[in-house]
């Protein structure tokens, strides 16, 4: 353009906000970053120092510890999942597609399942998984988040079958499809990018939790989930070495960060839409 | 006939695992809650002494006090701060600057809460973090133990996440504005409109009903959630910082007071029901 901006006033003042944000925002992590790389003495000695030389024991030794929290995590998350999108995929499709008594009075109730605060539930829930004795399972943590992750899940894939063409289905018809049929072939590849945002909002909601872990799962280490165990750190429970709690912290956080980051677009997608909907 | 009995019972079986999924961990969970909360201790139906008691219980009363200055300030930093940004980011022309501004405020919305709430309890430790600074810029005087000083707690406690920009409510805010029509703005280079007029006169109306959205879902969230404060102070010195959702954990956890604790979620649970009608009527009103 060759055009010069004229340097003004508010354009510096609105430029240096941007900048102490973005510093602002990014300094905890730079900090955590730089504890992980850290012996525990220089912590507290030297906060803001720079590593030096640059500690990477921190990371072996939290590996150690946390990897198989971490493992847990995914465990649940994943077979978590895996039910989820069955469950959102047929219940979705039925609302979504198909005619039949009391439909609109289910779909309501479960409509209205988003109005219950997930506070109110907690001690209930306690009682049924310990009625069902999975308590310090993995079933203590799959089958309520299952329960409670579908909802957002139904309301966004009935919205979406309602408003595929119906044509396809009809031609699907003629050609002598049954409903399982049309389920199967024509729905199902279709509904890929609205499960990949109700699996990834989920997946995000679920690796994130730590106050139903530490409620259905008290024994031993072996079946603590990631953020449980950084949850019992603030509690004063575990290692006082803040270096490799914070190498901890980052191998945690791995997981989650390459699930989100690969799919941005749909997690930011559902969240937009739960949060209209919500 | 058989036939058609099974195409009548198909949608039935695709829902079925929702509906026994639903009934039992949210319809019977809450019926249970409501049940639970007119017992004592040994199950005892005690009416509705629970509910008399929690209005006469210092604790709860503080509770709710603290919940609303926590409230009132979570919902007033979700609008104002990434309003702020994506108002300051949309002037930047340039689109690899502003492209990685953008990625640099959504990056540590990845990060899981717990961790980044951890991170800022240990900046907030007496013997460093915050307190190196302040030493280093020589403001001893400045020096607390932030979370565990009555006077600072929930202070410090509110400004967790401090400045609030990197998340969803950010992402709220800047696809509103990039969604505003392209019109609206040429109208108002042709009539020499000053970057000032444009978020007075154009974005600031356009962008309301975003607004809403986020008023509502900060509204909410922070009324749900007790994470944040049972993994920093755990309600305390004392019960300074203590907010009814971490107090109906620690009655039903803690002291094993299922009943009182279901008491007080129901009282919770008829607020956040209440404000979110209202909100949703003020929603509904604007458009």
């Amino acid at each position: 353009m060759g055009v010069k901006r004229k340097i003004t006033p508010g354009y510096v003042v609105s430029r240096l906000v941007v900048i102490l944000l973005l510093i602002t925002t990014a300094f905890p992590f730079l900090m955590l970053i730089n504890m992980s790389l850290k012996p525990n003495v220089m912590i507290t000695n030297d906060f803001l120092g720079l590593p030096n030389p640059v500690y990477w024991m921190n990371f072996s030794k939290a590996l150690k510890f946390i990897f198989k929290p971490v493992l847990n995590s995914i465990y649940v998350c994943g077979i978590s999942l895996f039910f989820i999108i069955i469950i959102v995929a047929l219940s979705g499709y039925a609302f979504g597609r198909m005619e039949f008594k009391g439909r609109k009075v289910l779909y309501s109730l479960i409509l209205a399942v988003m109005m219950i605060p997930y506070t109110l539930l907690i001690i209930p829930n306690f009682h049924i998984v310990k009625g069902l004795h999975i308590v310090d399972t993995f079933w203590a943590l799959i089958i309520p988040y299952v329960a409670g992750q579908q909802v957002m899940g139904i309301i966004l894939a009935e919205s979406f079958f309602r408003e595929l063409p119906g044509d396809i289905f009809e031609a699907a018809r003629i050609d002598g499809a049954g409903e399982f049929g049309m389920f199967a072939r024509i729905a199902m590849p279709l509904s890929k990018p609205i499960l990949i945002t109700v699996g990834i909002t989920s997946v995000v909601a679920m690796y994130n939790d730590y106050i139903w872990p530490t409620i259905a799962i008290t024994g031993g280490d072996n079946v603590k989930t990631f953020c449980q165990i950084v949850f019992n750190n603030a509690a004063g429970k575990g290692t006082n070495d803040m270096g490799l709690i914070a190498a901890a912290f980052i191998i945690g956080t791995i997981p989650l960060l390459i699930a989100t980051a690969s799919c941005l677009k749909y997690y930011v997608q559902g969240m937009m839409v739960g949060a209209v909907k919500g | 006939m058989k036939k058609t009995f099974c195409a009548k019972m198909i949608p039935y079986l695709f829902i079925a695992p929702t509906v026994i999924l639903l009934a039992v961990f949210s319809y019977y969970a809450i019926g249970n809650a409501v049940f639970t909360s007119f017992t004592d201790k040994s199950s005892n139906f005690i009416g509705i002494r629970n509910y008399v008691d929690a209005f006469h219980d210092e604790m709860f009363l503080t509770s709710f006090k603290n919940q609303v200055v926590i409230t009132v300030a979570a919902v007033f930093f979700s609008v104002f701060f990434p309003l702020l940004a994506s108002e300051l980011l949309f002037f930047i022309k340039h689109k690899k600057i502003s492209g990685f501004i953008r990625t640099a405020f959504v990056i540590p919305m990845l990060v899981p809460s717990i961790v980044v709430i951890l991170i800022w309890k240990y900046l907030y430790n007496p013997n460093f973090g915050f307190n190196t600074i302040l030493q280093k810029i020589g403001a001893n005087g400045w020096i607390h133990n932030w979370l565990n000083d009555e006077k600072t707690a929930l202070f410090a406690i509110v400004l967790i996440g401090f400045p609030f920009v990197s998340g969803m409510y950010f992402l709220i805010f800047h696809s509103g504005l990039n969604m505003i029509g392209e019109e609206l703005y040429e109208a108002a280079i042709v009539d020499g409109a000053t970057n000032w007029n444009v978020v007075k006169d154009i974005h600031l109306p356009n962008v309301k009903p975003y607004t809403k959205i986020v008023v509502t879902l900060s509204l909410i969230n922070s009324l749900s959630g007790f994470g944040l404060v049972a993994a920093t102070t755990n309600g305390g010195p004392g019960f300074a910082t203590m907010i009814p959702a971490l107090q109906m954990y620690k009655v039903a956890f803690g002291d094993g007071n299922f009943g009182y604790a279901s008491a007080l979620g129901v009282v919770l649970f008829l607020v956040i029901i209440l404000l979110t009608m209202v909100s949703r009527k003020l929603l509904k009103d604007g458009e």
